[in-house]
């Protein structure tokens, strides 16, 4: 991109946790839905309310910890970042400062400098002469990731953040969603011409509200920053935000003193400590994470690198793909895998259903295979039986029963079909005789509409042949 | 000990218009705060970290069960308000 200088950048990467509560009270931690719904003393910051800790949140803030690598703090301190905005009713937010939860990290090369726990804000909405406020994600529990500033382009720093997702959706700490704002990212970025320089001066980039836009507004910072650098200018230090309309990023006023947060430690909340038992505890409810797991279904199951990749996308897909091959067999891997990723994960992005949400079982989607690799269905009875089974949810031994679909490979009853069409089709037996063995695709047809597409083809084709034979 | 400066930061991140002669007084009732707070400096605190201002050695959790509390009674203190919303002088 920039052959002339030399870029770092650093992510700082906000996730909302998955939990039943919010941090500090019991309102339900749900995004969206009606405003003020799920408001109370504490997150509205009445005067005298307390702030109470969800111990969820421990949980899921030193997995999703452990999961990149991080050294957990058994003691660390909550603090009070304060700043007068009508988002946030207490006049600060809570969050840990000089002892965060957890330090020094890494996930695939790139290093994590903190991870720490602390509180979302209420939400703005701006109408003619006034503004709404919206405090049911006030107080919400947020994790922020931060990296060293290593990183040194804007498609590695998209790579960092899509495995950092796989990876905590992998954890279950949250659905990292960035368009639904459960996962939030800003970029730092900054520019320097040798390796032995200091760090250029940075700007911080904001309102990145997908990965695609991470990448885009570095690439295109790079392009702005390198040409004031290369006409003698200087980078000056501010937020930019990016827009999504212009793709460009756009300076915001400088607000002078807008960052003297001074911060202290919260005297409502005293130090959050850790055990090592604990820690060791949540250590085994870390999942087989996606690289391990995408290796396993190659060696294990014989998978193409390609398909592994696919099924371990997802943990809930690797999940299902598992559990249904303990119904089909695993000599049965490569038409089970075909069969999840292109007719479920079909149906599912047509509908726009989550796997989660998938209306068939895996163990119904295991025998479906198994009865296709025993011969006991087609492939076209196959997929009518699955549209079946996605509509309603039925087993499709439930269906083949019920609908009379099971395939016919007794002799006596194709005999019986065929000899009816070749009694019934003179003019094509007497093509046939006559050396035109094209038309006896034509009986082929005929005998499987006799059988409503149950007769095995395989064996109507043989059986039509022996039988013409003895015309002769 | 805090000047008419000090003053008028503070006063600007708060987001508070202050006069002249409010600046004066606030100016004094903050000093006279803070050299009280001074008499603290008189004590031994040098075991006392300043990390643990509780008192309480650890943090006590709750468990993660959610309860509703009725939004009627906290909009009921919002001074402005439409429906679901709480009002505010329009910011940006
Ligand atoms: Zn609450």
């Amino acid at each position: 991109m920039s052959p002339d200088y030399i870029v770092t950048i650093g992510l700082e990467v906000h996730v909302h946790l998955d939990t039943k509560t919010k941090l500090f009270c019991s309102c339900p931690n749900i995004t969206g839905g009606e405003p003020n719904t799920r408001i109370c003393p504490v997150c509205t910051g009445q005067p005298g309310a307390l702030p109470v800790f969800n111990e969820r949140v421990l949980f899921q803030a030193v997995l999703a910890a452990l999961a990149i690598n991080c050294r957990i703090n058994h003691r660390s301190i909550f603090a009070r970042k304060q700043y007068f905005y009508p988002d946030m009713p207490t006049n600060y937010q809570i969050t840990q400062h000089e002892l965060p939860i957890a330090e020094k990290g890494h996930l695939g090369g790139t290093g994590i400098n903190r991870l720490h726990i602390e509180e979302d804000a209420g939400k703005l909405i701006h109408t003619g002469g006034s503004s709404l406020v919206d405090l049911n994600r006030a107080s919400a529990p947020l994790i922020e990731i931060v990296t060293e500033p290593e990183i040194t382009s804007p498609q590695e720093a998209g790579d960092f953040l899509r495995n950092l997702r796989q990876i905590l959706r992998y954890a279950g700490v949250s659905d990292c969603d960035m368009e639904k704002g459960s996962m939030r990212c800003d970029a730092n970025i900054s520019l320097r011409k040798n390796q032995d320089d200091p760090l250029g001066v940075k700007s911080e980039l904001k309102n990145l509200n997908s990965f695609r836009s991470v990448e885009m507004a570095l690439d295109y910072e790079i392009l702005r920053q390198s040409e004031i650098l290369s006409s003698g200018g200087e980078v000056i230090q501010e937020t930019r935000l990016w827009d999504e309309d212009s793709l460009r990023t756009k300076g915001m006023r400088t607000k002078e003193e807008s960052d003297d947060y001074r911060f202290f430690s919260d005297p409502d909340l005293p130090p959050l400590l850790v055990g090592e038992d604990f820690v060791e505890e949540v250590a085994t409810y870390l999942p087989e994470m996606p690289d391990a797991r995408k290796n396993r279904f190659v060696t294990e199951f014989g998978l193409s690198e390609y398909d592994a990749g696919v099924l371990t996308q997802e943990k809930d897909t690797a999940d299902y793909f598992e559990e249904a091959l303990k119904v089909c067999g695993l000599k049965q891997s490569k038409m089970l895998a075909s069969w999840l990723s292109v007719e479920v994960a079909g149906q599912l992005n047509a509908l726009g259903v989550s796997m989660s949400d998938n209306p068939v079982k895996p163990a119904h989607l295991g025998s479906l295979v198994r009865e296709i690799s025993q011969g006991n269905v087609s492939g076209t009875m196959a997929k009518d039986i699955f549209a079946e089974m996605f509509e309603t949810g039925f087993s499709p031994e439930n269906i083949i029963e019920k609908k009379g679909l099971k395939q016919i490979n007794s002799e006596d009853e194709i005999n019986a079909f065929c000899e009816k069409v070749l009694k019934d089709n003179p003019d094509l037996v007497e093509k046939y005789l006559d050396g035109k063995h094209g038309v006896l695709g034509a009986m082929v047809g005929q005998v499987m509409k006799e059988s409503r597409g149950q007769a095995n083809p395989k064996k109507v084709n043989e059986t039509l042949r022996r039988l013409i034979e003895k015309f002769q | 000990m805090m000047d008419k400066k000090d003053i008028e930061r503070i006063a600007h991140l708060a987001q508070l218009k202050l006069s002249e002669e409010e600046k004066t007084i606030f100016t004094d009732q903050l000093n006279e705060v803070f050299n009280h707070i001074n008499t603290f400096g008189e004590l031994d605190t040098v075991d006392i970290s300043t990390q643990e201002p509780t008192g309480i050695d650890k943090l006590l959790p709750r468990e993660d069960i959610p309860r509703e509390f009725s939004r009627e009674k906290i909009m009921a203190n919002a001074p402005d308000k439409d429906e679901d919303s709480f009002r505010v002088k329009k910011v940006l």
